[in-house]
């Protein structure tokens, strides 16, 4: 059926559809029977991109036959059957905050169920993010505070530290989420120093100047010191800011204001001891560093 | 399919960002096994796949609120998502695509992707074949084909038959018919729900983000 004067964007869109199912169209649409079409789309900016993206549905179908094996293989590519649970689990730990309640709002029994299927990833040893434990520690801080309300006076310093904790928590992960969001973001693994073995993780959105580093591997800061995290470049370090704990984690998660560019190769991260009076700077020798 | 429904992809999504769990299941239900598919064909490994399939859905419990369905599809996103956790994995681990030929070990001509895949479904430790000098190109390509494979493998088989006679045996819609005794509209139909669904999962891949209502590709 010829196209009319009066051209039906949708009448080109379904000809173009009906055209993208049978193998060879690009090549019958080059040709006389398809001049009508080409002479459209030539005129036609939302019908020639639409042209464009059957052009690529179609090469990547090509690319990937025979498709037959897609099903025959399929048995090797199936998901566990625990993975849904796992997700859901991680979610419930991790994932922000979303119905108005306090995630642990139900009674005291529920953090446990919620880790009856602890993430794949920790039990085969490629830990990268400790979900399990932020998710553990947002739990029992959720517990404290829902057993200080019930309790009285002496537990109610304990439910302010939860309250903080759960926020803090919250935060590390909505911030860690929007980083790793970016396509452009950059991971680095943090040495341990002296030793060199794996410390820690600093993820960077330069789209939205965040940056989070974690670390699992610092002891307790001793009395009158903090952990201080700096960028350093052509030997000039600059603090980032002072590394938070939550249980056995540290972490700094925020908006890197004060550097004011973007982290480039070559660029040191770390994190080391200093004075906690000291105003700023970026310490002594690092006890966990990395390079972009 | 199309417009929203609370059982839509954006219905569902919709509920999500209120915190529905039952939504979230859902849209697992209904992608996780796209995603997974894509992520251990790239990477070779069933625990980081499934890692990358926990980031992902975490992703879009936390960000369902950003999610625009007239700028593309739920799976397109999710998959987008996928592919750049499963690259950073690869990266993290210094791995490139161009590493052992396994067309070779396989013993016959079949293309080094389906050898890996054959491999990989043995259960045997593979390595990736460059088909492409460039390694980026290769990892870009490798993607693909797993997305098209993943999202093949869980298409309703009378839309993956259609589409299978039509791009593997070159068979025009009217034979189509013939061979498979449906009516030429039936045909044509489960085709074009074929075509949308991976017209769909391929908008991040590809960077088609100009979805055009009615061939969207979306539930």
């Amino acid at each position: 059926m010829p196209l009319g004067a009066h051209v039906d964007h949708a009448e080109v869109r379904e000809r173009l559809a009906d055209a993208a199912s049978e193998i060879g169209w690009q090549d019958r649409l080059a040709a006389e029977e398809g001049r009508e079409l080409r002479e459209h789309l030539a005129g036609c900016v939302t019908c020639r991109a639409d042209a464009a993206a059957w052009t690529r549905t179609t090469d990547a179908l090509r690319a990937a036959a025979p498709l037959a094996d897609a099903r025959e293989l399929a048995g090797s590519t199936a998901l566990s059957g625990d993975l849904r649970a796992r997700t859901i689990a991680l979610v419930r730990a991790a994932g922000v905050q979303r119905d108005g309640a306090p995630r642990a709002a139900p009674a005291p029994a529920a953090p446990r169920e919620a880790y009856a299927q602890p993430p794949a990833f920790l039990a085969s040893g490629r830990t990268r993010w400790p979900w399990r434990r932020l998710g553990v520690l947002a739990a029992a801080a959720a517990v404290v505070l829902l057993a200080g309300g019930a309790t009285g006076l002496q537990l109610i310093g304990q439910r302010d530290q939860a309250q903080a904790d759960v926020a803090d928590l919250t935060h590390l992960t909505a911030t860690l989420d929007q980083v790793l969001s970016d396509p452009s973001r950059q991971v680095v693994t943090l040495a341990s120093a002296p030793g060199g073995g794996p410390g820690g993780t600093v993820a960077w959105s330069a789209a939205s100047s965040e940056l989070v580093v974690i670390s699992d591997a610092l002891a307790p800061a001793p009395e009158g010191q903090l952990y201080r995290c700096w960028v350093e470049r052509n030997g000039v370090r600059t603090s980032v800011g002072r590394m938070r704990f939550t249980g056995s984690i540290a972490y700094w998660a925020g908006q890197m204001d004060s550097w004011g560019g973007t982290l480039a190769h070559g660029d040191r991260f770390g994190v080391s001891l200093a004075s906690a009076s000291a105003s700023g700077g970026g310490g002594g020798d690092p006890v966990l560093f990395g390079t972009f | 399919m199309d417009g929203w429904t609370p059982e839509s992809d954006p219905g569902l999504m919709a509920r999500v960002v209120l915190g529905d769990e039952d939504a979230f299941a859902a849209l697992y239900d209904r992608y996780a096994a796209a995603v997974f598919g894509a992520a251990v064909r790239l990477l070779g490994d069933r625990n980081v796949a499934e890692e990358v399939v926990q980031e992902t859905y975490l992703a879009l419990w936390n960000r369902a609120d950003r999610f625009n369905p007239a700028a593309g599809s739920l799976v397109g996103w999710l998959l987008t998502i996928a592919r750049n956790r499963s690259v950073d994995r690869l990266r993290a681990a210094g791995r490139r695509p161009a590493l052992v030929s396994i067309g070779g070990q396989s013993g016959d001509d079949m293309p080094d992707d389906e050898a890996f895949e054959r491999v990989l479904a043995a259960g045997e430790p593979v390595g990736m074949a460059a088909v492409a000098q460039d390694p980026e190109d290769a990892l870009e390509r490798s993607w693909t084909r797993g997305v098209v494979r993943a999202v093949i493998a869980g298409m309703p088989d009378t839309e993956r038959v259609a589409l299978e006679l039509a791009y593997d045996e070159g068979l025009t819609q009217t034979e189509i018919a013939e061979r498979l005794g449906w009516p030429l509209g039936t045909v044509k139909t489960r085709t074009r729900r074929a075509l949308l669904r991976l017209r769909g999962a391929l908008e991040g891949v590809l960077g088609d983000g100009d979805a055009i209502g009615g061939a969207r590709g979306s539930r």
